[in-house]
């Protein structure tokens, strides 16, 4: 796996870089990462106010500055980005100041007498808690991260991305700091830089040899998929919330799957519910009038698929019939040639437009580095998808197994 | 053909042509993108509700929702759905209906010549029958109450109903399950025979492409295909009286955080004035409510906000407003401290460093904007529909004082003209 990865195009006028801290994934620590991701976002030795930062960034033409967390199987990743424009337009003396911003944020933390500063903790501290209890009010994402809970629960997977409130009231300042520490001295580093980098030759190296500097350099054990028996029996869980639209969300895992199987499954993925053409959309929308969305979402790291779709509560029943009827029908081969190909089309296109993104670029190079455990490009990519034919994805969808319902809303009668 | 000309050193591109039909047509270049845009749509919204139809000669006023239901019919075809049409060649495509607008797309690799011309054939063929209108209502039902459980979507159109006694901003762009299942084909064809027609459209492309070349086959397409009247729609305008309709909106959903919406009338102004508002309001925007600003830092200290106050004008050429919004557990402490605070500002104006400083940001905005490759589509569309020149709004940024910006906030952001619409949780 390659930890720096850079890509150049003068269709951009700015660069982002990206700048990845792999950890491994353990439930006691999630909460710990979110608070400390948001901690360096927003102080550190050199500007130590959010207010000081953000007139800092604004000064130098409006770069912006962000940190975030996420799941990737089983490794957790602290994301920190910046986005600069390039020096055409501002001169070596702000791209300067903007990755001596990123590089500090996470190399020389605001810490006082060896803590944190302790408002900034306490108010972190309070807005991870805000953040938790709010995450029911984005009903569609409460919907997919329940399923998924329950899909993997017992696992570190499993565990909320930033922890229970429980976890977070329970860390102290000097918890935190030593959790700081523990994480720079086993982080694996991966850096990006993506965009328009002409007179910014290095630019990625120095970030990673910087911070490198701070973390050493460390690799962390990935393990691609997320290991766990599949259940025998569906399980169905509903959560009453007082709304108007249900949403319906059916989780499934693959068996046995093999790292080279997922363009097979992005494919099945996009024929079952990832354009208006696909089966989802057609059936439960079009022909049913059921929903007004109705998709479906394939993790490459959790060889995992989700349906979704925002009905009536009443339609329940009738919802998961047509829905549980769609991957059956991939399974016995009813695929029409226009549905195959439109999926095809898409996938494929997908992938040469991300190139029109820098952010979509990075992420993407930078899962694919995990995933293959080595450079795989979209082109690439778009070779092995063109080579699919519909008894792969037949192949692939009879290793489809259905294992968890989660209905947010209510009328399922279970 | 002209290209549109601006002193902005941002390298956009944007050529205009006007056709004999009275089309408008814009190629907003982007040398060396992948992706391709192409972009029909008409100056028709949700508030276009009364008006001549160009057929019968009658003045005819419709149910509320129906420019979105038409948006929604339009990809049915006799024989296809367009949507699929474009599924199947791997393309993706969609539409949206604002307030005053409607916009039909497609986004594409490697298909754009072909994709235009199919773009352009679909929204030119309406096929409606009773059967597929009556289909298309379940569908539409089940949008609206999506929109119904989300906090942002309903303390926003609260704030509208709020600020507007008589002028359609007060309903919904997509109405409601009661009007979406009155709505009949015949109602459909009359909206659209109407405001469908080339003088009323706009065609935007977007990417890597030839100007000339596009231009042409536009033209051509329309030259082979479209013969359909095309005139100057006559629309009427509820005269919409000063004062605001009522003072506060609160509703109770099942959620945590609680959603408020402030919302300040002004009257209506002409593009440009719209143009040079809203870059103000942008200012205002970072000076005073985002992370730069004092205030900030200090609702952020005393736990009443985690995340920043956020404010935007918004306009059309029949009306123009502020809305403010913040998320708060502590909502009635937050609303209380944000009328102070306007007060202070009404006083004392903004900080000068800090005006600056969001100056500088602009500028690198504006190359950031050029980079963002839908951002010019708003763009040109707002000076489509309000008259101005494209770059109205990035011209207008160098001239901006620092006396603007609290002369807009004196005489703009008052207490008699606001309204407040808040989305509370409900006590189990």
């Amino acid at each position: 796996m390659k930890n720096i990865i850079i890509r150049n195009s003068n269709r951009f006028k700015s660069v982002f870089a990206q700048v990845n801290l792999l950890l491994p994934l353990t439930a006691e620590d999630m909460s710990k990462n979110a608070l400390l991701a948001m901690m360096l976002k927003k102080s550190n030795s050199k500007y130590k106010t959010e207010r000081e930062l953000e007139r800092k960034l604004a000064e130098l033409y409006n770069t912006s500055f962000g940190a975030g967390v996420g799941k990737v199987a089983n490794m957790y990743d602290i994301t920190f980005g910046i986005e600069i424009l390039n020096v055409k337009y501002t001169g070596k003396e702000a791209l300067d100041e903007a990755v001596d911003i990123l590089c500090t944020a996470i190399c020389e933390p605001n810490f006082v007498d060896g803590k944190f500063d302790e408002k900034t903790f306490e108010l972190e501290k309070s807005s991870l808690l805000e953040r938790i209890a709010e995450e029911k009010d984005n009903k569609k994402k409460y919907a997919l991260d329940s399923l998924e809970r329950e899909m993997f629960k017992g696992t570190d997977y499993g565990y909320p991305l930033y922890g229970t409130a429980e976890d977070v009231v329970k860390i102290t300042n000097e918890e935190l700091v030593k959790h700081y520490y523990d994480v720079i001295s086993k982080a694996e580093v991966v850096v990006a830089t993506v965009g328009n980098l002409e007179n910014m030759d290095g630019l990625a190296e120095t970030i990673h040899t910087r911070i490198c500097g701070k973390c050493g350099k460390h690799t962390v054990e990935f393990t691609p998929l997320v290991e766990q028996a599949i259940n025998k029996e569906i399980e169905t869980k509903v959560e009453e919330q007082d709304i108007n639209q249900s949403i319906i969300c059916i989780g499934a895992r693959i068996k046995d799957v093999k790292t080279e199987d997922v363009y097979k499954a992005r494919l099945f993925d996009n024929i079952l519910g990832g354009t208006p053409a696909a089966k989802l959309f057609q059936n439960v929308r079009e022909k049913e009038s059921l929903a007004y969305f109705a998709k479906s979402m394939y993790n490459m790291f959790t060889a995992s698929v989700c349906m979704f779709a925002g009905i009536a509560p009443e339609k329940y029943e009738k919802a998961k019939e047509v829905m549980l009827k769609q991957l059956e029908d991939i399974k016995s081969g009813k695929v029409s040639d226009i549905e195959f190909n439109a999926a095809k089309e898409n996938l494929i296109s997908a992938y040469k437009e991300k190139q029109d993104s820098k952010g979509g670029q990075a992420k993407g190079l930078f899962s694919n580095e995990i995933y293959f455990g080595r450079t795989v490009d979209f082109d690439e990519m778009i070779e092995e998808i063109s080579k699919l034919t519909l008894d792969d994805v037949v192949e692939i969808a009879n290793r489809v197994v259905v294992t968890n319902i989660f209905l947010l809303g209510g009328k399922a009668d279970v | 053909m002209f290209k549109v000309e601006t002193n902005l050193k941002t390298g956009e591109e944007i050529y205009k042509k006007v056709l004999s039909n009275g089309l408008k047509v814009y190629i907003c270049k982007k040398p060396g993108y992948i992706k391709k845009v192409g972009m029909y749509g008409t100056v028709y919204g949700s508030i276009d509700n009364d008006f001549i139809d160009i057929t019968t000669g009658e003045r005819l006023k419709v149910e509320d929702g129906i420019a979105h239901f038409l948006e929604h019919k339009l990809f049915e075809q006799e024989d296809a759905n367009a949507l699929d049409v474009f599924a199947k060649m791997g393309v993706s495509s969609n539409a949206y209906t604002s307030f005053d607008h409607t916009v039909y797309f497609y986004e594409t690799s490697s298909k754009h010549k072909e994709c235009l011309n199919k773009l352009l054939e679909f929204v030119n063929t309406p096929y409606f029958t009773d059967e597929n209108v009556e289909k298309e209502k379940g569908i539409i039902a089940q949008e609206l109450k999506m929109y119904e459980d989300e906090p942002s979507s309903v303390a926003y159109y609260n704030v509208l109903r709020a600020m507007y006694k008589k002028f359609p901003l007060n309903v919904d762009i997509g109405g409601t399950v009661e009007s979406v299942y009155r709505i009949d084909k015949e109602a459909l064809y009359s909206c659209y025979n109407t405001f469908y027609n080339p003088a009323n459209m706009f065609v935007i492309v977007i990417g890597d492409v030839d100007e000339v070349e596009t231009v042409k086959q536009i033209e051509s397409f329309f030259n082979k295909n479209v013969n359909r009247k095309t005139a100057t729609v006559e629309r009427f305008i509820l005269e919409e009286p000063k004062e605001i309709a009522e003072k506060r909106i609160e509703k109770k959903l099942d959620v945590y955080m609680p959603y408020i919406c402030m919302g300040f009338k002004h009257e209506k102004q002409d593009g440009k004035t719209n143009a040079r508002n809203t870059v103000i309001m942008e200012i205002i925007d970072d000076v005073c409510f985002s992370a730069l600003s004092d205030f900030h830092e200090r609702m952020f200290n005393s736990k009443i906000i985690t995340e920043p106050v956020e404010i935007t004008y918004e306009s059309g050429k029949e009306f123009s407003h502020t809305i403010l919004f913040a998320v708060s557990k502590k909502h009635e402490e937050c609303e209380k401290e944000i009328k102070t605070y306007f007060e202070e500002l009404r006083q004392n104006g903004v900080d000068k460093e800090l005006f600056e400083i969001a100056k500088k940001k602009k500028q690198g905005e504006l190359i950031y904007d050029a980079e963002n490759f839908m951002e010019i589509h708003r763009t040109v569309i707002d000076s489509i529909i309000q008259d101005t020149d494209v770059f109205e709004m990035a011209n207008a940024i160098k001239d901006i004082t620092k006396e603007d910006v609290d002369n807009f906030i004196r005489e703009n952001l008052r207490e008699d003209n606001m309204v407040i619409s808040k989305v509370r949780e409900k006590k189990k």
